[in-house]
Formats: C-alpha cells, sequence, structure tokens
C-alpha cells in the first residue's frame, strides 16, 4: 500500500507563470502611477508606458 | 442781542441723539467683533484640520512607499496602487509627488533593460510624438 505525500505546493511551471503575472501587474501599477504623477507635475509621459498603463489588471 | 431762549434744550437735543447713535451701534459692533472672532476661529480650524489630513497623508504615503519597496510582490502591488491614490489627492505638492516618483522607477527599469529602443540615458518617444530626455 502506497501512501501519497501531499505537499501543497503547486507544479514548478504555474508557480513562475503566477510570478510573472505578479510582475507584469507591479509594471502596470508602475506605469499607472507614473502617468498620474508626470500629469501632476505637468511632464510628458513616454508612450509605452501610456500603453502600459492602459492594459488590464 | 440776545439769546434765543431754545438754544440751550436744542443742544442737549443734539447731544442726547449723539449718545442714541452711539449707543443703538453698540449691538452692531458686538456683532462684527463675534463675527471677526467666529472667522479668526474658522480659519484657524481649517487650517488645523488641513495641517491634520497633511499629516495622515504623508503617514498613508510613507507607509505606501514601504510597500512598494518590498520584496513581496503581492505587497508592492498593493503598495503601488496606493501610491497612485495618494499622488493624485490636492494635499500631494509638487515635492511630495516628486518623492513618490521614486516608486515606479524599480519596476520600470527592468522594461527599460528589456527593451532594445529603449534604454537609461536615451531619449523616449511620448504619445504626441515629443522626445523626453531622461
Amino acid at each position: 500500500m502506497s501512501t501519497a505525500i501531499h505537499t501543497g505546493r503547486k507544479p514548478k511551471h504555474a508557480s513562475s507563470r503566477a510570478d510573472s503575472r505578479q510582475e507584469e501587474r507591479i509594471r502596470i501599477r508602475a506605469a499607472r502611477l507614473r502617468v498620474t504623477t508626470d500629469k501632476k507635475l505637468g511632464r510628458q509621459t513616454p508612450a509605452w508606458v501610456e500603453e502600459l498603463a492602459k492594459q488590464k489588471l | 442781542m440776545r439769546v434765543a431762549p431754545a438754544a440751550a434744550p436744542r443742544r442737549a437735543i443734539a447731544e442726547e441723539q449723539w449718545w442714541d447713535i452711539v449707543g443703538s451701534l453698540g449691538p452692531v459692533a458686538t456683532l462684527l467683533a463675534a463675527s471677526v472672532a467666529a472667522l479668526l476661529a474658522w480659519r484657524t480650524l481649517a487650517q488645523r484640520r488641513q495641517a491634520d489630513q497633511r499629516s495622515q497623508w504623508w503617514a498613508r504615503t510613507q507607509w505606501a512607499l514601504d510597500a512598494a519597496m518590498s520584496e513581496d510582490p503581492a505587497r508592492r502591488e498593493v503598495g503601488l496602487g496606493v501610491l497612485e491614490l495618494l499622488a493624485s489627492s490636492d494635499l500631494a505638492g509638487d515635492e511630495e509627488v516628486e518623492i513618490i516618483s521614486i516608486a515606479w522607477a524599480g519596476p520600470l527599469a527592468d522594461r527599460w533593460h528589456v527593451d532594445d529602443d529603449v534604454s537609461f540615458g536615451h531619449n523616449e518617444e511620448t504619445s504626441n510624438g515629443s522626445e523626453v530626455e531622461r
């Protein structure tokens, strides 16, 4: 009779995908913050930052 | 020439009228003084309230900056989101917004390194076609 050990860990590839998604969400938040601060300071925001800020979380 | 007998009572009546005028202004002066006092008190209260709000705003900003610099990705995301809200507040002056700007530099720096055409020290193209010098 075999005993299965459940560690509760997710598969490695699923974990790295989640990490990558989390990093992307952080970049989007950072881009939104930059758009807000640039607007407040009267500075121009680079186009790629504006595009990133428009992405869904 | 003889002084008319009615002159003295007329002066007395004139003095009485002067006192009457001053006496009638008493309540107006009291009301004016009370209004000025109330205005000054209101201004002091408004200034204190704004100082309190700025103090609380700064405390939240410190927490959010700390969270945005955290190693924990979930905490970083929350910190950046809160900073965005705090930066859009009327309580944030130019200097405070400059401080908050530090938070986006880290996460967006990764992107600058990834993109071949955009990196530190180079001009960045803006949405309206002009370039931003970093």
